[in-house]
C-alpha cells in the first residue's frame, strides 16, 4: 500500500515536472496556455499521494493530525487544480459555441443543490474526512475530470479535421484516461451513508441522519451496485489505489507524448515555413531574372530596330524583323501590321508574323476590316483585350491562320496627328495581354512610325541623290560633249572652206584633231554611262560591282587595271560610305583616264585594324601616269569633290604624286563598329 | 432528508426563484421604459421570460416527486376553496399558462404590447398570491415551528432575493451571449445592465437585511415558545450551527460582492468578463443560502399530533 501511494504520487509528479518542463519550451501549440494548470494539479495531486503514504506508514504518528489536515487540504486543491484545468481544457483551447454562455446559468440552481446537500451531509456520524473526501471527488474530481476528458476529446476531433492524426490519437488517448479516472478517482468514493454513495456502495441503507430514521430501499436508483472500494477489490482483484495509480500513469504518458508530438509538430511547422520562405525567395529571384531577362529582350530589339532605322535598313525588312520579334517576345500567334492605302483609303495588311512565317505583303492586297482595329485608330487609343469580348469582336485579326483570335492588343500608328495604321498581336488562347505588353507593343509601333518616315526619307534623298547626279550630267555633258560637239560643228565648217580652197596638208591636220575630240567626247560619254550603270545592289555588294567597274573601264579605256581585294569581300562599311567609295573610284579613274596617261592602274582595297579596335577600308588608286603638282592641279576642283566625299563620311583622303612619278591616291573610311553590325537580335530564353 | 422530501425544498425554491424574477424583471421593464425604448426592452427581456418559463417547468415537476402517487396529482386542486395546497396547485398552473401566453407574445411579430404588459403584470399578481398560499400551507397549529407570520415574510423575501440575483444572472449572460453574436443592440443592453444591477443590488440588500431580520424574530419566537420551539431551537443551534452559519455568511457575502462589483462599474467601467464573475458567483452563494435555509426550516420543525 505504501508503495502503491509512493507510486500513485510519483505518476502525478511526473506529469507535473513534464507539463512544467514544457512550458519552459519556446513556441506555441494548443495546450500551452493550460499546462500551468495542469503542472500544478500533477505537482500537488503527487503531494497529495505521498502524504497518503506518510499516512499508511503510520511512520510519523505526531504529525498524523498535521498529516490529515494536510491531506485533506491538498486533495481539495487537486480537485480544484483539476478543476480548473479541465475547464481550460474544455472552454479556452477552441472557443464553445456561443449558445454554451447559458450552461452555467442553467446549471447553477442544480449546483447550488448539490452544494447544499453536501454541506448537509456533513451533519453525519462519519468522520469529518470522509464527506470531505466523497464531495471532493464527486464535485471536483469527477467534473474536472470530465471536463478534462471531454476537452481532451474535442482536441482530437479539432486535431483530426486539420489532419494530425498522430497527435490526434494522443489527444483521443488522454481524453479516454482522463474519463477513466473521472470513475476510478471521481465515481468510486468511500462507503458513506448518505446518497448517492450510499444507493451503490453501502449497505443499502438510507439513513437519515437528521431525524434518525433508517430506511431500507430493496431497488437500486439505476446505478451499479456495490461500487466501493471493496467491491472494486472483489470484481477485478486490484485495489482501487493501483487502479488510481494506472489512470495517473496513463494520463501522464498520454499528456507528455502529446506535449512530445506538438514539439515534433512545431518544428516540422517550423522547418514547413523555412522551406517555403526559401521557395518564395527562389520564386522572387526567378521572376525577377525572368523580367530582367525580357527587358533586356526588348531592349535589345528595340536598339537593334533603332540601329537598322538609323543606317537606312530597308524598309520592308525592319518592319519584317519588328513582327518577327512581337511574336516572339509576346508569345503571341499572330502580329500584323496594317497600313492606310492613299489611293483607295482602304487599310491594307502590310507586313504579317503567324506560327508559320513572317512575310510582307507585296503582290496581294488584304484590306483590314476588324472593328477593334479601325476604332483604335479612329480613337488614337491602345486597346487591350479584357476577356469579356464576344467572339466576333476578333474576327478578321489573325490572317492566314486555322484559328480566330481569343485576345488580341492593337495600337494605332501615328504619324503628324493621321492615324496611318496599327499594329496589332493575337493569341489563340483566351490568355490577354498585360499592359506591360501593351506598352512594349506601343514603343515597337513606334520604332515601326520611325521606320517609315526615315524610308520616305530616303526615297526623298535618293530622289535628290538621282537629280544632283543628272545635274552633274548634265553639267560634264555642257562642259564636254556639248562643248566637243561645239567645237566640231565649227571644225566641219573650217574643213568645207579648207577643201574649197583645196589646203589638203592643213584639211588632213583639222581631220585629226577633229577625231582626238571625237574620241575623248566618246571616252567621257562612256564613262558616263559605265557610272550610270554601277550600282550597288546588296546581292552583289561593292567589291563585286567595283570589280565589274573596273573591268569595264580597262575595257573602254585600254589601260590595265589590277584589282587587289584584301577585305574577304566583307567591308562593314555604311551604305552612304559604300556609296562614297565608288565615286571617290570613278572620279579617281575619270582622272587616270583624262590626265595622268598612265598604261597601267593598281586599285586595292584592304581592311587596317586601328588601335582603338575600330577597322578602316584603306583604298589606293596607283597609276604610273605622268604625275603632277597638287598646288596648281588642273585637278584641284576633282579633288576637292574626292576629299569632301571621304570626309562626309568621316573619312579621309590623301594624295600623293610627283611629276614623272604617277599619282597615288588613298582613301580611307570608318567601318561600321562590332556592335553595330547588322544581326539577328539575340533573344535571351 | 430522503430524495423525495428534497423535492420539496426543489419546487418552493425554484417557483418563488421564478416569482421574484418575474416581478424584478417586470418592475425594472416598468422602470427602465422611461429611459430606454418599450420595443428595445422587449427585445432584451424575452430571454429571461422564457428562463423563468422553464424554471416555472422544472418547479412543477419536482413537486410531483413529493408526491407518492405522482399521476394523480389533479385531485388535489378539488379542494381549492379549503385547502391551500389546492390553491397552491391551481396558482402554480395559472402562474404556468400566463407565463406561457407571455412568452409567446412577446416573441410574435405582431406588436401586443399592451397584451404583454397585463400578461407580465398578472403573472406578478398570480405569483405572489401564490407565494401567500405556499406560506399558509405550513402555518399549521400542527407544526409549531411554522406557525408563525414570519414564515409569510420569510417566503417573500426569498422571492425578491432569488428573483433580483437570478435577473441579475440573466442579464449579464444575456450579455455576453448577444456580445459573442455581435448583435446590433449591445450597447443598449449594457446601459440597461448598468441601469438594472444599481436597483438590483439595493433590492437583494434590502431583502437580505429584512431575511435576517425575520430569521432572527423566528428564532426569538422559538425561543419564547414552549418545549417543541425549544426543541426546535436545539436542533437549529446544536446540529445545524455550522448549516446555519454558512447561510448567513453567504446570504451577507453574497450582496456586499455584487455591490463592490457595481460600485467598480461605476467609477473604473469593468469589462464585462470583470462582471461576470461576481455576478455569477453571488447568485451561487445566494441560491445556496436560501437554500441551505429551506433546509433549516425543514429539518429544523418538529410535528405535535396529526
Amino acid at each position: 500500500m505504501i508503495f502503491l501511494n509512493f507510486l500513485y504520487g510519483l505518476a502525478f509528479e511526473g506529469l507535473g515536472l513534464a507539463a512544467y518542463l514544457q512550458l519552459r519550451r519556446e513556441g506555441d501549440f494548443p495546450l500551452k496556455r493550460e499546462l500551468p494548470w495542469l503542472a500544478a494539479f500533477g505537482f500537488v495531486g503527487g503531494a497529495a499521494g505521498w502524504v497518503d503514504m506518510f499516512l499508511t506508514s503510520g511512520s510519523i504518528q505526531e504529525f498524523d493530525q498535521i498529516l490529515n489536515i494536510l491531506r485533506v487540504v491538498l486533495h481539495l486543491l487537486t480537485g480544484l487544480l483539476l478543476l480548473r484545468f479541465g475547464w481550460g481544457m474544455l472552454n479556452n483551447l477552441n472557443p464553445l459555441p456561443a449558445w454554451t454562455i447559458f450552461i452555467p446559468g442553467i446549471l447553477i440552481v442544480p449546483i447550488a443543490f448539490v452544494i447544499t446537500y453536501a454541506s448537509t451531509t456533513f451533519i453525519t456520524p462519519s468522520p469529518i474526512e470522509i464527506p470531505i473526501e466523497i464531495w471532493t471527488r464527486y464535485l471536483l474530481y469527477l467534473p474536472g475530470s470530465l471536463l478534462a476528458g471531454i476537452g481532451f476529446l474535442r482536441q482530437w476531433y479539432v486535431q483530426r479535421k486539420i489532419k494530425m492524426y498522430d497527435v490526434s490519437k494522443l489527444m483521443l488517448g488522454a481524453g479516454l484516461a482522463f474519463l477513466f479516472e473521472a470513475v476510478v478517482v471521481g465515481l468510486i468514493v468511500p462507503a458513506a451513508p448518505y446518497g448517492p454513495a450510499s444507493y451503490y456502495n453501502y449497505d443499502r441503507v438510507i439513513h437519515n441522519a437528521f431525524v434518525g430514521e433508517t430506511l431500507n430501499v430493496n431497488q437500486p436508483y439505476g446505478l451499479n451496485a456495490w461500487l466501493d472500494y471493496q467491491s472494486v477489490l472483489n470484481t477485478t482483484g486490484i485495489p482501487i489505489e493501483i487502479w488510481r495509480m494506472l489512470s495517473a500513469a496513463v494520463v501522464t504518458f498520454f499528456v507528455v507524448k502529446a506535449l512530445d508530438v506538438f514539439e515534433a509538430i512545431r518544428k516540422r511547422q517550423v522547418q514547413a515555413l523555412q522551406n517555403e520562405r526559401d521557395r518564395a525567395q527562389q520564386a522572387a529571384i526567378e521572376t525577377q531574372i525572368l523580367a530582367r531577362q525580357t527587358a533586356e529582350n526588348w531592349a535589345s530589339v528595340l536598339v537593334n530596330t533603332s540601329r537598322r532605322i538609323a543606317e537606312l535598313n530597308d524598309v520592308d525588312e525592319i518592319l519584317r524583323q519588328i513582327a518577327l520579334h512581337l511574336r516572339e517576345l509576346l508569345d503571341a500567334e499572330f502580329v500584323g501590321l496594317a497600313l492606310v492605302d492613299q489611293q483607295s483609303r482602304n487599310l491594307e495588311l502590310k507586313c504579317f508574323s503567324n506560327i508559320k512565317k513572317t512575310d510582307l505583303m507585296t503582290s496581294s492586297t488584304y484590306v483590314v476590316t476588324n472593328p477593334l482595329i479601325l476604332n483604335s485608330m479612329q480613337s488614337f487609343s491602345s486597346y487591350l483585350s479584357q476577356g469579356d469580348e464576344s467572339r466576333e469582336m476578333f474576327e478578321g485579326l489573325c490572317f492566314f491562320c486555322y484559328q480566330e483570335a481569343n485576345a488580341a492588343a492593337i495600337v494605332p500608328l501615328k504619324l503628324d496627328n493621321l492615324a496611318i495604321g496599327a499594329l496589332w498581336v493575337a493569341r489563340f488562347e483566351s490568355r490577354n495581354f498585360s499592359e506591360t505588353d501593351l506598352i512594349y507593343l506601343e514603343s515597337m509601333a513606334d520604332q515601326v512610325v520611325i521606320a517609315i518616315q526615315h524610308g520616305l526619307m530616303t526615297s526623298q534623298l535618293q530622289s535628290l541623290s538621282i537629280i544632283e547626279e543628272r545635274a552633274r550630267i548634265a553639267r560634264e555633258m555642257h562642259d564636254g560633249l556639248a562643248q566637243v560637239l561645239g567645237y566640231l560643228n565649227l571644225q566641219v565648217q573650217t574643213l568645207g572652206t579648207l577643201l574649197k580652197q583645196g589646203k589638203s596638208e592643213q584639211l588632213q591636220e583639222e581631220l585629226i584633231q577633229m577625231r582626238q575630240a571625237v574620241q575623248t567626247a566618246n571616252a567621257d560619254v562612256r564613262e558616263n554611262i559605265l557610272s550610270l550603270r554601277t550600282t550597288l545592289a546588296k546581292e552583289k555588294g561593292l567589291v563585286s560591282a567595283v570589280k565589274e567597274y573596273l573591268d569595264e573601264f580597262g575595257i573602254q579605256t585600254g589601260i590595265e587595271i589590277q584589282f587587289v581585294d584584301l577585305t574577304e569581300g566583307v567591308l562593314n562599311l555604311p551604305s552612304v560610305a559604300e556609296v562614297q567609295l565608288v565615286c571617290i573610284l570613278q572620279e579617281a579613274l575619270a582622272n587616270v583616264r583624262k590626265h595622268s596617261n598612265a598604261t597601267f592602274v593598281n586599285v586595292s582595297i584592304t581592311k587596317i585594324q586601328q588601335k582603338n579596335n575600330s577597322e578602316e577600308i584603306d583604298m589606293k588608286v596607283d597609276d604610273n601616269g605622268i604625275g603632277f603638282t597638287l598646288s596648281n592641279s588642273k585637278r584641284s576642283f576633282g579633288l576637292q569633290t574626292m576629299r569632301e566625299r571621304a570626309e562626309s563620311v568621316g573619312g579621309s583622303l590623301f594624295i600623293q604624286s610627283d611629276p614623272g612619278s604617277g599619282t597615288q591616291i588613298e582613301c580611307r573610311l570608318p567601318c561600321l563598329k562590332q556592335e553595330r553590325l547588322p544581326k539577328r537580335s539575340v533573344v535571351i530564353r | 432528508m430522503n430524495f423525495r422530501e428534497w423535492a420539496l425544498p426543489v419546487y418552493s425554491i425554484l417557483i418563488q426563484l421564478a416569482i421574484g424574477a418575474m416581478l424584478v424583471l417586470w418592475i425594472l421593464r416598468w422602470l427602465a421604459s422611461t429611459k430606454f425604448s418599450p420595443g428595445e426592452m422587449n427585445r432584451i427581456i424575452r430571454n429571461p421570460i422564457l428562463v423563468i418559463l422553464f424554471t416555472a417547468i422544472v418547479a412543477m415537476i419536482g413537486a410531483h416527486f413529493h408526491l407518492s402517487k405522482p399521476f394523480y396529482s389533479f385531485y388535489a386542486v378539488s379542494n381549492f376553496k379549503t385547502s391551500w395546497l389546492s390553491r397552491e396547485i391551481v396558482f402554480t398552473v395559472l402562474f404556468f399558462y400566463i407565463l406561457l401566453a407571455l412568452w409567446i407574445f412577446s416573441r410574435s411579430k405582431r406588436n401586443y404590447r399592451n397584451l404583454v404588459a397585463a400578461l407580465g403584470w398578472s403573472a406578478i399578481l398570480i405569483g405572489l398570491i401564490l407565494v401567500y398560499c405556499m406560506a399558509r400551507i405550513y402555518m399549521l397549529p400542527t407544526q409549531v415551528a411554522w406557525n408563525t407570520s414570519a414564515v409569510i415574510v420569510s417566503f417573500y423575501t426569498t422571492t425578491a432575493l432569488l428573483g433580483s440575483m437570478t435577473i441579475a444572472c440573466l442579464l449579464v449572460l444575456d450579455l455576453e451571449f448577444a456580445e459573442i453574436q455581435k448583435t446590433k443592440d449591445i450597447a443598449i443592453r449594457k446601459r440597461v445592465i448598468e441601469y438594472s444591477l444599481n436597483w438590483l443590488v439595493v433590492v437583494a440588500s434590502l431583502a437580505v437585511i429584512v431575511d435576517i431580520a425575520v430569521t432572527f424574530y423566528q428564532i426569538h419566537l422559538l425561543s419564547q415558545g414552549g418545549v417543541i420551539s425549544q426543541t426546535s431551537l436545539q436542533l437549529l443551534f446544536k446540529l445545524y450551527t455550522p448549516l446555519f452559519a454558512l447561510r448567513l455568511f453567504f446570504i451577507i457575502v453574497a450582496p456586499c460582492w455584487i455591490g463592490y462589483a457595481v460600485y467598480r462599474m461605476r467609477k473604473v467601467k469593468l469589462s464585462l468578463q470583470e462582471l461576470t464573475v461576481p455576478v455569477y458567483m453571488s447568485c451561487l452563494l445566494i441560491l445556496v443560502g436560501e437554500i441551505v435555509g429551506r433546509f433549516l426550516f425543514y429539518a429544523t420543525h418538529i410535528r405535535i399530533g396529526l
